[in-house]
């Protein structure tokens, strides 16, 4: 059963909770606005929070992004809803009604303290889609060490509706009896920092098709690079070996028009150079071969980034994998030509294997009545040069890889960017920032986070 | 939040699980005999790791389960605090039970 919440006032609604997403919202709220972030997941931070270090700087990503999240979380003028998803946009002479599903926890946001124990007294493991299904999860669980909110959530498809997380819960926070809820949003502008998917495992039945153990995506392999990831260290998922030869296939969906995907996903070459450099740290016995079309390192202090991790040693062989097989010991085997090497084809083996898969939309507008997206299911964009935010759609911008794959220094340029003309926007239709404190409290209030 | 619906107001008695239990139909087959898998799986590898610390495939070995299933086990284990990481043999880490002295004998 839904329950419809009276529409709350907002300046700004500001779809996806990511790097984009809050940059944009902490901008509009250091100018006095007062903003609302849509998140779908339980926790705000996107898929940046998720990755272990960031190039060309190797900054550690919590370091850079738990900030962010934690002065959203807290600003005055922001108010952020988790598990949360927009169904529908209106449109109407003052701005846009947006209609926003809160998906039950079953935890009662403001009595969970984040202590866990319900997490240890639940008997039941599953996989954990945070940790690419390497580590695993209880069916109630705090989403991850450094969520935002620090409240757990109730997995009810794989609970065994045994109850112990209720007796074990300290302050009565576990609610079974949640129910979804629907709440209206009045907003004078959104900005959409919806981000992106990385293609699917299986995207290529050729290179493994997910069967295989020990060839990883490379979002798997920021989990096992990260300080809080599902082993602890390095290890490959088919029996915990150390691995001492892993190889990386660049250009996985990207530029491949047999799969329908033409565009370059900007971020692979570089992120499978600091995936490379991270590794040799890690395992300083390793080999690391990088397989490639073409390096595409064009930003600043990227060429650079590259010519270092060469001086490493990390092995950079221009080639097309046309196959992953695994041998009798789970080890994947790869069949490449070499394009430096007249075509000659051979096969290497080695104990991991990583794909540098390409990016898609993370959303489709339409579904929220927001308009069709681009051929390449990005956000359509309305003034590349003079308007660079702007969507097909008046009053509402884009930031960050709504609008294409970005890496993350421009995706935070851009949601500056986008900050600032919705912001202008609204001055320039004489918004009157109507969602004043009471209105804000009470979205604070409903939104429970 | 806590809105009153007229099937739990009928219902004013029992327990919020056990309304929820009703209202889904209890939990799915599929989960309850997974979780008995799971936990007997489990089993097998905290009695095979009670003699000594071990690597992911001498369990393996020893209890017949298919490797990768040994090592989730034992990362899930890891977590929640039940095995360390001990020395390293080889290209394996050994992993070993943790003694939980309140809950002597219950375990297993």
């Amino acid at each position: 059963m839904t329950e419809i919440q009276n529409s709350i006032e907002t300046d700004a609604l500001v779809i996806g909770g990511g790097i984009a997403g809050l940059q944009a919202a902490i901008d509009l709220a250091n100018m006095g606005l007062r903003v609302t972030v849509i998140e779908r997941q339980p926790s705000i931070g996107g898929k940046m929070i998720g990755l272990s270090k960031v190039f060309p700087t190797l900054d550690c990503c919590s370091c850079i992004c738990t900030p962010r999240m934690a002065e959203a979380k807290h600003h005055p003028n922001i108010t952020t809803m988790t598990y949360a998803e927009v169904q529908h946009v209106h449109r109407d002479d003052s701005g846009f009604l947006v209609e926003v599903l809160k998906k039950p926890r079953y935890v009662d946001e403001d009595k969970c303290t984040g202590c866990r124990l319900c997490e240890y007294a639940c008997t039941t493991e599953v996989p954990h889609e945070f940790e690419g299904g390497l580590g695993a999860r209880k069916a109630i669980y705090i989403p991850f060490a450094n969520a935002v909110p620090q409240v757990a959530l109730l997995d009810l498809d794989n609970c065994l509706l045994c109850g112990r997380c209720a007796k074990a819960c300290p302050t009565g926070a576990i609610d079974f009896l949640q129910d979804p809820k629907t709440i209206v949003f009045r907003a004078g502008a959104i900005i959409v920092a919806t981000g992106y998917e990385m293609l699917p495992h299986n995207f290529k039945e050729n290179y493994g098709a997910g069967p295989l153990r020990n060839v990883l995506t490379a979002l798997q392999v920021e989990r096992l690079l990260a300080p809080h990831g599902p082993y602890g260290r390095v290890l490959r998922p088919s029996d915990g070996r150390v691995p001492q030869s892993i190889g990386y296939v660049q250009c996985v969906g990207s530029r491949d028009l047999s799969r329908g995907v033409a565009y370059c996903s900007r971020v692979c070459c570089m992120y499978a150079i600091k995936q490379a450099m991270l590794l040799s740290g890690a395992l300083p016995l390793a080999e690391i071969t990088i397989y490639y079309m073409d390096i595409r390192a064009f930003g600043k202090g990227y060429e650079q980034f590259y010519q270092n991790a060469k001086a490493m040693g990390i092995q950079f062989v221009k080639a097309k994998v046309a196959k992953i097989r695994e041998d009798e010991e789970e080890n994947p085997v790869v069949r490449i030509e070499l394009l430096d090497e007249d075509g000659r084809v051979e096969e290497r083996q080695h104990d991991m294997v990583v794909l540098s898969l390409g990016l898609v939309p993370g959303w489709n507008p339409r579904e929220a009545g927001l308009g069709a997206p681009s051929e390449d299911g990005f956000l359509r964009c309305g003034h590349v040069l003079s308007s660079p935010t702007q969507t097909a759609e008046e009053g509402v911008f884009v930031a960050g890889c709504a609008g294409g794959p970005k890496d993350i220094p421009d995706s935070v340029v851009q949601a500056g960017a986008a900050a600032l003309e919705a912001a202008a926007y609204l001055r320039a239709r004489g918004w009157a920032s109507a969602a004043r404190d009471g209105h804000h409290r009470k979205a604070a209030l409903i939104s429970g986070d | 939040m806590s809105e009153v619906t007229p099937t739990s107001h009928a219902a004013r008695e029992k327990k919020p699980i056990e309304i929820l239990r009703e209202r889904v139909g209890g939990a799915s087959r599929e989960v309850v005999e997974r979780n008995r898998r799971q936990m007997a799986n489990r089993r097998q590898i905290m009695d095979s790791l009670k003699a000594a610390p071990k690597t992911a495939p001498e369990i393996a070995k020893e209890t017949g389960l298919p490797t990768h299933e040994v090592f989730w086990h034992l990362m899930a284990m890891k977590k929640y605090g039940k095995v360390v990481e001990g020395a390293e043999r080889g290209d394996y880490f050994e992993y070993a039970l943790v003694e939980m002295p309140e809950r002597k004998g219950t375990e297993s």
